[in-house]
């Protein structure tokens, strides 16, 4: 049961009902004048609202007389376009329709998907590599401009110095503005200062040792990895209101294919242009 | 089941109703959870520089809207962040997360757009709204711009006839509130409240960015259509900082700005006076110096000695409604004309620090990498063939627009409050894009080599003051100047200060090369030119030549203790492809036109300081 209520087709069916019944019980005397306009209290109050909100003023008698003459012709004309069934197939018609369906499911999302703590919790098991912390990165790092003397030979003697249990010479410390250590800092702000390269790689750096040159947009670094916290998955208490906010966007996007399919079911589609490439129309066979 | 369908009946009812939004409480305290936060993040005295948006539109505003944009303020805190959205139907990143973003769209027309995004909002069914919503092209999307905004706006009516007054105003404005907030991570990411007011009198550009320090906030913003003199904006800002509210704005476009912008007049008429300067330096603390639509520096017409002026200057923008170049509309001619006018009043009006923005419709924040760009203005420059062909409509052609400029902030850490404390103290600089850092002091006895970054700041601070600050002393100050390049941009060219003063009653400025990469700097002060070309093939910029970082303490040698002048600092970067070159090599039947740039030198603007002698 509780799964047919989640079904969107059965919203819209009861949905449907509710209206038709609305309809029905309140039009239940108007059958025999069909083809009759009222203009009853509630209808003048809303065209006057219009016109008021409008023009922001009241109306005089002749502005009256204008604006229920322009509702009495777009009535007239309404009803006998729709007797002759010109809203068929009318392009502009169609997709005002749609929308509007459309805009139906949307709003069907709202008021049926607040999710409780378990359907987040469902949602999160359920989709945990949306959930992934970026990889995390405790390191150290030293710098060398690419227009030094002696590159490569100064930079196998600092090495050599660091991993002996040297301090980072004074002329390297924050050179460039850069910090030496980086605690726990994610691959995004790595990848902030360093560039692409620099920050693919640390990866496959081995741990507690000095290694390098690894180049970057400033230079040649030597690097320390002291730990890898390689993308591990972030706990539901601590970012609960990510994971509702991801559960929103998600069922939006599900709740509108869903309907979109089950009304599809309902209208079966016969592609039998053979113009159609035959990819597409397999596409739609199910 | 029972609860369930009425939860359902009684919900529906509720989106039924034809009732007009409800009045907004809005909240006035900051949460004790944001204080918690607040408390671990870390703060660094010396500053880090921070870089972000402060000048983006999003679906609530409607031009944007009417051009095809569907990105919500919500979407736009999320791009910013590193999330995938849908831009003109196709998914699109940036290249590296922002550190902050605010969204400042149009105050003017946010109840319609309200009403155009919110099917249970009245006025959502109405002609207009239904065909902005549903211009399947362009040239639809601006027969609907004409018809409904410009029509109605040439009409005397300052809204098209679906606005359903101040009320929707208000729910659209706590719609952009409740996004800013939602995205608000102290330390990580902060989201500033902000708004644009977009006043064009005789389509000459008068917009300002308006900033809210914090939660304390108006219940609607102004815009211009309650006033659209500039002092009219500071009457009400005066009248929200009487309720604890703490706002500035950025002006922005002066290139579009018909001579209003740095005026000899007010809009009522009447001469510049002190009250006038006053309010102005109080209220208004940045220009915004580049921007999708062009870079308002100067342009080489009125500066033929500015090697550099030559520089994204969107030309094709005089050809519409007579926004012909004129001096006046230029940011130094605007921070000299303000050294005059202290002179004059003893208050300098304007009195501006430097920030930059994209302005993008598109919902993209800082969207400013060139290899990135997917246009900015919804379906007139969506593709490369758009962007090489098409006009933006009344403004210019598509391709003198570029990606847009960037902010960076000096600030102590990365809140709200330091932010905005940072822009409104004017430690703020500008790039044209990449994330070059410039730092910028004026005092006495610094060294011209630091054993370390750390050092060389603290001693920065301790004796001078930084970028956008009076240099209070008596002697020549000592000008120090750092910058740094983009991590994945090419290195530094060179690093310029341009000074501006007035002599005998004229308005003079001169620009002084203090530092060049590859000892190219001559002791005449000239530059050897370098060769560091960009391969037209491939877009790939030169790796071998500049330097990546710059240094230099540089006193002024015509340095006169009894003149009032400004200096301020240009970053030049070597040169890198411009967007269309990418546009060429990914899409080869795409040709722009032979009068588009392939290559430009992308560059940092570092605020002024102003020396003001007492008069």
């Amino acid at each position: 049961m509780k799964k047919i209520l989640k079904e969107p087709l059965v919203h819209f069916l009861f949905l449907g009902f509710l209206i038709f019944g609305y309809y029905y019980l309140t039009n239940k005397d108007s059958n025999a004048e069909e083809n009759s306009i009222v203009i009853d209290n509630t209808e003048y109050d809303y065209l006057l609202s219009l016109w008021k909100k409008q023009w922001q003023r009241d109306p005089n008698e002749q502005e009256i007389k204008a604006f229920i003459d322009q509702y009495l012709r777009q009535e007239v004309f309404y009803k006998e376009a729709l007797a002759m069934n010109l809203d068929h197939n009318d392009l502009i018609v169609k997709r005002r329709l749609s929308q509007k369906m459309e805009a139906v499911s949307n709003d069907l999302n709202a008021i049926i998907k607040s999710p409780t703590d378990d359907d987040l919790n469902a949602f999160y098991n359920k989709n945990k590599d949306l959930f992934i912390l970026p990889p995390a990165y405790s390191f150290k790092q030293v710098l060398f401009l690419n227009d030094e003397d002696n590159l490569e030979s100064e930079m196998e003697t600092t090495k050599t110095q660091l991993n002996n249990g040297q301090d980072i010479p004074k002329a390297r410390q924050t050179k460039l503005s850069i910090p030496n250590t980086w605690n726990k800092s994610e691959a995004t702000s790595i990848y902030k200062t360093f560039g692409d390269y620099f920050t693919s790689v640390l990866d496959s750096l081995p741990i507690n040792t000095w290694v390098g040159p690894i180049p970057s947009g400033f230079g040649q670094h030597l690097v320390y990895i002291s730990k890898k916290e390689v993308s591990e998955i972030a706990k539901f208490e601590t970012i609960k209101p990510y994971v509702e906010k991801e559960y929103q966007y998600q069922t939006e996007l599900d709740m509108q294919n869903k309907v979109f399919e089950d009304l599809l079911d309902k209208y079966p589609v016969k592609l039998t242009a053979d113009k159609i490439p035959s990819d597409i129309k397999k596409s739609y066979q199910n | 089941m029972r609860p369930l369908l009425l939860t359902i009946t009684s919900l529906l009812l509720f989106a039924g109703c034809k009732d007009s939004p409800k009045e907004t409480p809005v909240e006035t305290n900051t949460t004790t959870e944001e204080i918690d936060m607040a408390a671990n993040i870390p703060s660094n005295p010396l500053k880090e520089a921070y870089f972000g948006e402060q000048h983006l539109h999003t679906a609530a505003s409607m031009d944007a809207f009417i051009a095809g944009t569907r990105l919500t303020p919500d979407d736009a805190y999320r791009f910013a962040q590193g999330a995938e959205v849908m831009v003109n139907g196709k998914p699109h990143t940036i290249n590296r997360p922002l550190d902050w973003a605010a969204v400042t769209d149009h105050a003017e027309f946010l109840g319609e757009a309200y009403s155009l995004m919110n099917p249970d909002a009245p006025g959502y069914d109405s002609e207009a709204a239904k065909a902005m919503r549903e211009a399947p092209d362009l040239a639809t999307a601006l027969t609907v711009y004409k018809k409904y905004v410009l029509d109605a706006l040439a009409g005397g009516n300052a809204h098209p006839d679906f606005w359903q007054g101040y009320d929707a105003v208000k729910s659209q404005w706590k719609v952009n509130i409740d996004a800013t907030e939602k995205h608000y991570k102290p330390g990580k990411f902060t989201t500033i409240h902000a708004y644009e007011w977009s006043s064009a009198p005789n389509t000459a550009n008068l917009h300002r960015n308006v900033f809210f320090r914090d939660t304390n906030l108006p219940d609607m913003p102004f815009s211009a259509n309650e006033g659209p003199s500039p002092q009219e904006l500071w009457d009400w800002m005066k009248i929200q900082e009487a309720k604890g509210i703490k706002v500035f704005c950025n002006p922005h476009n002066s290139n579009e700005s018909k001579g209003m912008l740095f005026p000899e007049v007010a809009m009522n008429n009447k001469p510049i006076d002190e009250t006038y300067a006053k309010t102005r330096q109080h209220f208004e603390r940045n220009l915004e110096m580049m921007q999708t639509k062009g870079n308002s520096e100067v342009v080489p017409q009125f500066w033929p000695n500015d090697e550099f002026a030559d520089f994204e200057n969107a030309v094709s923008l005089q050809k519409y409604f007579g926004r012909v170049f004129e001096k006046h509309n230029f940011v130094r001619y605007g921070l000299t004309r303000g050294v005059k006018y202290y002179e004059e009043l003893g208050i300098n009006p304007f009195k501006y620090g430097f920030v930059g923005g994209t302005d993008s419709h598109n919902g993209v924040m800082s969207n400013v990498e060139e290899f990135n760009y997917v246009g900015h203005h919804g379906m007139a420059d969506e593709t490369a063939e758009g962007r090489s062909k098409n006009e933006q409509d009344g403004e210019m052609y598509n391709r003198d627009m570029n990606p847009g400029g960037l902010t960076g902030v000096w600030a102590t850490s990365n809140t709200r409050e330091a932010i905005w404390d940072g822009m409104h103290n004017r430690e703020s600089f500008a790039t044209s894009g990449p994330r070059i850092k410039v730092r910028f002091f004026a005092g006495n006895g610094y060294s011209t080599n630091y054993d370390s970054y750390e050092t060389m700041v603290k001693d920065g601070y301790e004796k001078g003051v930084p970028m956008g600050q009076n240099y209070e002393g008596s002697e020549s100050p000592d000008f120090m100047v750092w910058a740094i390049k983009d991590p994945i941009g090419p290195n530094l060219d060179r690093i310029q200060i341009i000074k501006g003063w007035v002599e005998n009653g004229e308005m003079k400025d001169k620009i002084y090369n203090v530092a060049a990469s590859d000892d190219r700097l001559k002791s005449d002060g000239t530059v050897t030119p370098i060769d560091a070309p960009v391969d037209l093939k491939t877009g790939e910029f030169n790796k071998e030549k500049g330097d990546p970082e710059l240094m230099a303490v540089w006193k002024d040698p015509e340095f006169n203790p009894t003149q009032n002048a400004y200096y301020y600092v240009r970053v030049i970067q070597l040169p890198t492809g411009r967007y269309n070159l990418f546009d060429e090599i990914r899409n080869p039947r795409v040709k722009y036109p032979d009068d588009t740039k392939k290559t430009i030198q992308e560059r940092a603007w570092a605020s002024p300081i102003w020396i003001e002698n007492k008069l």
